[in-house]
């Protein structure tokens, strides 16, 4: 298939007008001007802009059912599981269900809930499909923490922990354990640790607030883990130890019960921490009770706009970061020649523009979304 | 006084649909004069290059029951001891202090209508609400505006763990008909002179009387069911939520209902929320169905009310409508008009300061908030 003339935005800082794109086998063969159009269909895009398909960098859909009944990204026999995979924990058509792809979203980083303090290993996963090994990106993608008040809600009335000092203090004890027992649960524990400390996958912690964040850096100094923080709405308040350290920031979902105002967060602030080099990217995670629907993907790269982050930094936010991120940049979060055909057609440009709005998105080469093709309104 | 000068006015009326630059003079609280270029000594605010709309409205709130870290008081907004309580006046359950308030400042939105939840059936009695003051009184634009009912999941999910009615859907749909009926016998009575009196069902005649809409928290078929109930009371109402309106359209432009459409932004969940089709607002505003946006504040924080409109405009509705749902529509539905949700002389001077047009432009933003010809917010820069 080849995609005629459209203004393409590759991801990778490029914006290249009257371009075109071909795609074999789900993958994109070729990007740049006067493709041949060898044998298969072409589809003119005039007038229309295309852009990697999104990628949301948190979320447990998929890990529960509509009914919210099935909740199975929490294991909360113990507050520790890093040995746990979410991928089995991951129900294709829950994910198809959320409707992320009308908003331009086409892979999702699958997550642990926020109740244990290591929650078990994120699998990236396209956001379209019936058949979970098809939809695969990368398993074990990183490892899952939480520092929050819902690990104590939960953990504290059993063993605990109970406080944040408690959820360090286990967390420390993780990082620095060098002893496994010989056995199938020791050394899957011990494959994933070692990848998180030798800094092979991130360990991506849920905190919301600056002191969160901070408590974890400590005890993460002086080691080889990539830390990353989700939800972060105090990151700003953090900012100095998160450069230092290196960490990355995964902005968490911001509309419900005004966690603005209750985290005074400050999105001038945030934005000036991502243009002093954090990688941010956005996530719809957000608390435990309150999994997020895909409209709040775009209001958060709106109130970074607010902000006063440009197109190329959101664009950041939405592709390369969260790609880079969970290492599936091979695969996702670009529109170059190998990467997997995942893109957006918009009739306008959506980080600029609020009625930009998405015409197709096609993920490994098929078109799973055309607006204007559900009917209106059921006349049966 | 204060003289708002060099602004590109937004006004929200049918005379002046699209927007015009110039000043407004607000004295007493009040727009005294629009006009190109007013020549006053009042205290001026130069907003050059920014874009002013009225005072933003959300007339779908819960807002004053708490503040932002106490969720647990959520409860605090319905009378949950019984699934009927018309009786029930909100503003004896709003706390001025509340830190939303000063919240909805912030955020351009300068009246809400409080309602009760919707854990009962009928649940009581709401009223407008300037987002400023110190005591409720003072605050209260109109009390009294409507009463709030409730069909669903929400009465069904509260009630059926007690042992009490309602325990299923029929169940809901079933009191709410009882109550209009029961309302309506009482009414006949007591216009034959008989000495009754009952205050669950007094409450209810404003509504048989058409003096205010019963504003009815339904989705999907339950809209059907309530358009199908209220029919022969010949009843002014509302349907709040209105998620799966796209399958209702037809009904719901016939019934002559308004609709609050929202709160969104939720995942797609069991029954209720499985549907959230903002694209509908467009379709129903074509209809000539009164359509206003809500966050349902605190389950979503009052910037989001921006947001809502953004996403009404993002799924297809021009921009010029949808900032009609969140300013003069809601005013209607709040039976407000004639004082908030247009720029016209004579009305509350309250505003909303935007760099960048929303709905329009990614990262709009309110920068000033003027609260009764008052400079209540200001960005800080």
């Amino acid at each position: 298939m080849l995609l005629r003339n459209a203004l393409v935005h590759t991801g990778t800082g490029e914006t290249i007008p009257d371009c075109d794109i071909r795609i074999e086998n789900g993958k994109i063969a070729a990007v740049g001007k006067g493709l041949e159009a060898g044998g298969g269909e072409t589809l003119d895009l005039s007038g229309k802009q295309v852009f990697p398909g999104f990628i949301d960098a948190g979320d447990f859909a998929g890990a529960t059912d509509m009914a919210y009944h099935a909740k199975d990204f929490n294991e909360n026999s113990d507050p520790s599981v890093p040995h746990l995979d979410i991928w089995h924990s991951i129900d294709p058509d829950e994910i198809t269900r959320q409707e992320l792809y009308k908003s331009g979203v086409t892979s999702i980083a699958v997550s642990p809930g926020n109740q244990n303090v290591l929650g078990g290993t994120v699998a990236v996963v396209k956001s379209y499909g019936k058949n979970l090994n098809r939809m695969t990106v990368r398993r074990d993608a990183a490892l899952k923490g939480s520092v929050t008040r819902e690990v104590g809600q939960m953990f504290g009335p059993k063993a605990g922990p109970r406080t944040r000092m408690g959820m360090v203090c286990l967390l420390k004890d993780a990082i620095g354990r060098t002893d496994y027992p010989d056995d199938y649960r020791g050394r899957r524990t011990r494959q994933v640790m070692d990848s998180v400390r030798q800094g092979e996958i991130p360990l991506v912690v849920a905190a919301e607030t600056s002191a969160e964040i901070e408590s974890v850096l400590d005890v993460l100094a002086g080691g080889s883990v990539k830390p990353a923080f989700v939800l972060a709405y105090q990151a700003a308040r953090a900012g100095e130890a998160i450069r230092r350290a290196g960490a990355q920031v995964v902005l968490g979902e911001f509309s419900h019960y005004s966690s603005i105002l209750r985290h005074e967060a400050d999105f001038g602030a945030l934005v000036g921490l991502a243009k002093s080099g954090v990688p941010f990217s956005i996530a719809l995670l957000s608390g435990d009770a309150t999994i997020c629907g895909r409209e709040c993907y775009f209001w958060t790269a709106a109130k970074l706009a607010q902000g006063g982050a440009d197109e190329n930094l959101l664009l950041d936010m939405m592709c390369g970061n969260p790609a880079r991120l969970y290492g599936v940049s091979h695969r996702v979060g670009a529109l170059a020649p190998g990467l997997d055909a995942d893109l957006v057609v918009f009739d306008g440009n959506p980080l600029t523009q609020v009625n930009a709005r998405v015409v197709e998105t096609v993920i490994d080469g098929r078109a799973v979304y055309r607006a204007g093709e559900e009917a209106e309104s059921c006349c049966c | 006084m204060l003289l708002l000068k060099n602004a590109m006015i937004y006004p929200q009326t049918e005379s002046a649909p699209r927007p015009f630059p110039g000043d407004i003079l607000c004295e007493e609280g009040k727009i005294a004069q629009i006009a190109p270029a007013i020549a006053c000594d009042a205290p001026s605010l130069d907003l050059t290059g920014l874009h002013v709309l009225p005072g933003l409205i959300d007339c779908h709130t819960h807002i004053g029951f708490h503040g932002p870290d106490d969720w647990s008081s959520l409860d605090n907004i319905t009378e949950s001891t019984h699934p009927i309580t018309p009786h029930m006046r909100v503003i004896h359950g709003v706390d001025p202090g509340s830190a939303l308030f000063p919240y909805a400042v912030r955020n351009g939105v300068t009246t809400v209508g409080i309602i009760p939840g919707s854990l009962n059936v009928v649940c009581g009695i709401g009223f407008a609400s300037k987002t400023w003051g110190s005591h409720v009184s003072d605050m209260s634009i109109r009390d009294a505006i409507c009463m709030k009912a409730a069909l669903g999941e929400n009465p069904k999910g509260f009630y059926q763990n007690k042992g009490m009615a309602p325990d299923s859907r029929m169940g809901v749909t079933f009191l709410i008909a009882e109550t209009l009926h029961n309302a309506r016998d009482y009414l006949r009575k007591k216009e034959t002179g008989e000495q009754i009196r009952d205050d669950k069902l007094e409450a209810m005649i404003p509504v048989l009387r058409r003096e205010i809409p019963l504003r009815v928290h339904c989705t999907h078929n339950d809209m059907a069911s309530v358009i199908e109930i209220v029919r022969e009371f010949g009843v002014r109402f509302t349907i709040e939520h209105a998620w799966g309106s796209l399958n209702y359209l037809d009904e719901i432009a016939d019934s002559g209902c308004a609709v609050v459409y929202g709160p969104i932004g939720g995942r797609r969940s069991f029954y209720e929320s499985r549907r959230t089709d903002i694209g509908a607002v467009k379709l129903l505003d074509e209809r000539g169905v009164n359509v206003a946006l809500t966050t349902d504040t605190p389950i979503y924080g009052l910037d989001g009310l921006l947001h809502h409109m953004e996403e009404a405009v993002r799924q297809g509705t021009p921009v010029e409508r949808a900032m009609r749902m969140i300013t003069i529509n809601p005013a209607v539905i709040l039976g407000v008009e004639n004082r908030a949700g247009s720029i016209e002389t004579g009305k509350d001077a309250n505003f909303a300061v935007f760099r960048g047009v929303p709905g329009v432009d990614m990262g709009a933003r309110v920068t000033h908030t003027i609260c009764e010809g008052r400079l209540a917010y200001a960005e800080q820069t």
